[in-house]
This record gives C-alpha cells, sequence and structure tokens, in this order.
C-alpha cells in the first residue's frame, strides 16, 4: 500500500490488514491521544489497536486515535487515526531516532516562522483591523507652491507621485554628479586610468 | 537668552512622514554612505536604513527615501566609474532582469509585513543573519588569500581566496556570454540568478542589493573587484530608479529627506569613487567586511534596546571607514600628483 499521510480514516476490519511502505508519523497532542484512546477502543470493541513495522522492519508504528465519527447514511463507526513512532528491536534504533528528531526539529522551527508571520495575517483577515495603512501628508506647516503641490499630488494620486520621485531622484542626481565631476576634474588628478590589483 | 541658542533651525519638518528631523544627520548620513557607496560599490542602505530610523523615521519610511536616495548617489559614483572602465555595462543590464523582479517581490513582501504589523522585528532579524554570512564569507576568504599568497598560487589579478565562481562558469546553459570589461564568459542564466535573489532581499529590506550583489559579483560571477564595485553601482542606480518609483507609488518615500541627502552624498561620492583606484581589491574586501561586522553589531544592539550603544557604534564605525577612505583618497592623490610634477620637471 503507498504511503499514506495521518490522519486517515480507517474501520476496526480495515486497521488489521494495514500496512506501512515508508516512514510516517503524525504530531498529537498527548493530552488528547489518552483521552481519546480509551473512548475508541471501547466503540470499536476492541482490546488494541495494532502495530506495524515499516518496509526496512527498522521504525515501529502505532495507530493513535485522534476521533471518532459516525458516517451517515448506515450508521458505520469510523476511527480517524495517525501513526506514531513507538520503538524498533533495531540496535541503531536510537541514531537513527535522533536524526529524525533533527528533522522534526527542523520542521517545528519552519512551522513557528510560519506561525509568526501567518497568524496576525489569519487574525486581520477575520476582522477590520486588516485595512491597508493609509498616510496623509500634512500640507497645514507648509507654505512653499512647489512644495505643498507635491504633497498634494501625494495625498490625491499616488501614482503621479511615484512619476515624480523617479523624475526628480533623476534629475537631482544627473545635475549634482555632473556638478562634482567638474569639480574633481580641477584636481589635476588622471581620471580615466587604473590598475587592478587584488592582493 | 533661550531664543539665542534655539536649535529648531537645525530640524527640519518632514510633511509626509510627519516628523521633524535633524537635517545636518541627513547630510552626514549622505555624505559618509557617498562615500562608503563609492569605494564599495554599493548604495549603503545598510547603513542609511538603521541611520534614518535613529534619527527617528518609521522603518518603512526609511527603506523608501534610503532607496530614492540611494539611486541618484549611485547616478554619480556609477558616472565616475565608468570613466575608470569599472562599469561592464552588458552584464549590468543583463542583472537588472532579475533585480527588477526581484525588487517587486521584496516590496510586496514588505508592504505584507507593514500590514500585519511584523516589519520592523523581521526586517531587522533578516538583517542579521544577512550580514553574518557575508562578514563570515569575505573573512574566510581573505584567509584563504592570505594562505594561497604564502604558498605562491596566483590568479588574474594576484591572488584570490574563494574562487567559487570557476565552478559557476562550467555551467553550460546556454545562451553563453562574454563580458569585456570583467574579462569572464559565463551562461546568461548565472548574472540573472544572482541579481534575482539578491532583488527579493534589496526589496525586502530595501537595500539597494549591493551589499549582497558586490560580494556575488567577485564570489559567483567572478568579476575583478574593482569592476564589481562599479558595476555594482550601476546596477544599484537602475534597481534604485525602480525601487523609487515602486516606494513612491505606495508612497513611502519623504522627498524632501532624499534632497538633503543627495546632496552630501554627491561630494562624498566623488571621494570614495576615486580611492578605488589607489586600493587594492582585497583592501576594499577587508574594509567592505569590518563595516559589515560593525553594521551587525549595531543591528543587535538595537533589537535588544541598547539604543545609545547602537548608535554610538554605526556612527563611529561609519566615521571611521570614512576617514579610512579619505586617508586612501589624499594620500593616493597626493603621491599621484608629486610624481606627475616630478615628471613634469625631468621633461
Amino acid at each position: 500500500m503507498p504511503l499514506q499521510r495521518s490522519p486517515r480514516q480507517l474501520n476496526a476490519s480495515q486497521c488489521s490488514q494495514f500496512h506501512i511502505s515508508g516512514l510516517d508519523y503524525g504530531i498529537r497532542t498527548l493530552t488528547r491521544l489518552f483521552t481519546l484512546c480509551k473512548e475508541i477502543r471501547q466503540a470499536l470493541s476492541i482490546s488494541s489497536l495494532p502495530s506495524l513495522y515499516d518496509s526496512t522492519g527498522l521504525h515501529q508504528f502505532s495507530f493513535s486515535p485522534v476521533d471518532i465519527r459516525t458516517v451517515a447514511g448506515d450508521g458505520t463507526r469510523v476511527a480517524v487515526f495517525c501513526w506514531n513512532l513507538m520503538k524498533s528491536q533495531d540496535s541503531s534504533f536510537m541514531t537513527r531516532r535522533l536524526l529524525h528528531m533533527r528533522t522534526i526539529y527542523y520542521r517545528m522551527m519552519v512551522f513557528l516562522a510560519a506561525a509568526y508571520l501567518l497568524i496576525p495575517d489569519w487574525v486581520l483577515a477575520a476582522g477590520a483591523g486588516g485595512t491597508e495603512l493609509i498616510v496623509v501628508a500634512d500640507t497645514r506647516r507648509v507654505s512653499w507652491g512647489p512644495e505643498k503641490y507635491f504633497l498634494d499630488v501625494y495625498n490625491t494620486n499616488l501614482t503621479l507621485f511615484g512619476v515624480w520621485c523617479l523624475l526628480l531622484t533623476l534629475f537631482w542626481g544627473m545635475f549634482l554628479g555632473l556638478l562634482t565631476d567638474q569639480i574633481m576634474k580641477r584636481t589635476g588628478l588622471d581620471l580615466e586610468h587604473r590598475t587592478i590589483v587584488e592582493h | 537668552m533661550k531664543e539665542v541658542i534655539s536649535m529648531e533651525w537645525l530640524y527640519m519638518y518632514m510633511p509626509i512622514s510627519g516628523i521633524d528631523i535633524f537635517w545636518p544627520g541627513l547630510v552626514l548620513i549622505g555624505f559618509s554612505v557617498g562615500v562608503i557607496g563609492g569605494f564599495f560599490g554599493m548604495g549603503g542602505a545598510w547603513m542609511v536604513t538603521p541611520g534614518l530610523n535613529i534619527l527617528g523615521f518609521p522603518m518603512a519610511f526609511a527603506i523608501g527615501t534610503d532607496i530614492a536616495h540611494m539611486a541618484g548617489k549611485s547616478m554619480i559614483s556609477t558616472l565616475r566609474h565608468s570613466k575608470f572602465g569599472n562599469v561592464d555595462y552588458k552584464l549590468g543590464l543583463i542583472m537588472v532582469v532579475g533585480t527588477v523582479a526581484g525588487i517587486q517581490g521584496g516590496a510586496w513582501l514588505v508592504m505584507w509585513l507593514e500590514r500585519i504589523g511584523r516589519v520592523e522585528s523581521v526586517v531587522r532579524y533578516a538583517y542579521m543573519v544577512v550580514l553574518a554570512l557575508i562578514a563570515l564569507m569575505v573573512f574566510y576568504d581573505y584567509y584563504k588569500a592570505t594562505k594561497k599568497k604564502k604558498a605562491g598560487i596566483e590568479d588574474r589579478h594576484g591572488t584570490e581566496g574563494v574562487t567559487w565562481y570557476k565552478t559557476l562558469h562550467k555551467i553550460n546553459i546556454p545562451p553563453m556570454m562574454y563580458f569585456k570589461a570583467a574579462g569572464i564568459t559565463c551562461s546568461a542564466w548565472l548574472p540573472i540568478f544572482v541579481s534575482f535573489v539578491t532583488g527579493i532581499l534589496a526589496g525586502f529590506l530595501g537595500i539597494g542589493g549591493g551589499l549582497i550583489r558586490m560580494p556575488s559579483l567577485v564570489y559567483l560571477v567572478g568579476c575583478p573587484t574593482h569592476i564589481a564595485v562599479g558595476t555594482d553601482l550601476f546596477e544599484v542606480m537602475i534597481s534604485g530608479l525602480w525601487g523609487t518609483f515602486t516606494f513612491g507609488r505606495y508612497g513611502r518615500i519623504e522627498l524632501l529627506a532624499m534632497f538633503v541627502m543627495l546632496t552630501g552624498a554627491a561630494v562624498g561620492a566623488q571621494i570614495g569613487t576615486v580611492a578605488t583606484k589607489y586600493a587594492k581589491g582585497y583592501g576594499i574586501r577587508i574594509a567592505f567586511g569590518l563595516a559589515v561586522v560593525a553594521c551587525l553589531i549595531s543591528v543587535i544592539f538595537k533589537q535588544i534596546q541598547w539604543n545609545i550603544p547602537a548608535t554610538v557604534l554605526i556612527l563611529g564605525a561609519v566615521g571611521a571607514i570614512c576617514l579610512y577612505i579619505v586617508i586612501i583618497m589624499v594620500r593616493g592623490a597626493a603621491q599621484e600628483l608629486r610624481e606627475k610634477k616630478a615628471r613634469g620637471t625631468t621633461a
């Protein structure tokens, strides 16, 4: 059977026939597992949940129940499981386990970083606080005509303001560049030749 | 008496961000970054953005204003470097493709972070990681170059430490291109890819990308340091102009501050650019590495709320590096003028 990601829906009869061809496991809180485990065992009338080995025989898994549902229509009760890495018969298990722990650590770091960035966005998306930040230039303290004009442009048409920013930067940069270039020429230095030496 | 010693004239009202700014600080930042940027081949936003932030600009305005100032300053430096033959225009134009796409992505990221209220902290953390990696690479390169020099190994323009570009030049994905000023042949995709990644970081961190692109041009693309400096400034100019339009459209540029800073930067850019003529490639690289370390430490200080030490450190480092570059320029120029005079006398 191909590798399946947890959680997965299985009924009691399917559990014993299920085999895993690769390593996969889910991470669930222990509290939730212990609470649900007893309930589901009773509901499915089974004494224990099956343990399985992956294709290499190095890793042993068990199914941990995370939910129990009733399928609409025929009334079949279905348990939702996730894989859990339990233990192995192999002597080098701990070394391998540590490697997997490192993977988990990286995943957790990525998860935390993603949560740090995404949670505010989700929260804002749910309420009115997510509106775009609007900045308005205060023209009350400005009296000089051109400055007032640019501030009005800023307040009314940001695209035009962007174009003005570009043009003014070009103009002022070019003007100052040519001016200072003329001044440097008067120093008498050779400003057209150089030798490249790295070290 | 209080009227006489009033310092109000030292403060300029910034109507968009709504704050009063110490304008000599803006001129000083512009001048210093002009010197340093012209010498290292970068916009210098890695100093300006925290600098503006320290002066009181909110981070989003600091980024936008800085990009606009950087575009103008890079224009001045590029004009001067091109006369030395330090600009590979073909390489620069090819890199524009990746840079523009990358900067757009970076700007979206900043706007999104601003919307969710994470822009300050995320930009600062990303700064720290990038600065640490660059500093490590530069000093590792110097260590390796010193070892090679002792062993008598020489490359094109003297001893080189890290030569990752030699491996990357073996990638034969067409079209292959020859870049005359840089003296290299490689797949066009190499500079495009490098510029795309640096473009994303540039737009995101509010830097021209020179901080990352200059070492990338040296270590990954294979440019000699002086050509990397000139080409990078050309690239910073174009990407900066694009960034100016982008951030202007988002309303995050304080035009008045840009004008003031650019005036100081124009003088500094000439000094920094001419100083490269009198410096060896590794002189530029090491000074660059030290500047990055100083910037990194200051950002860490800022993160742990040590604002005064952070300010002192960043201003001290900028001042020291400026002084170092000015000394190189003055000594070199004086030597050149003496030699010229001696030749004139002999003739």
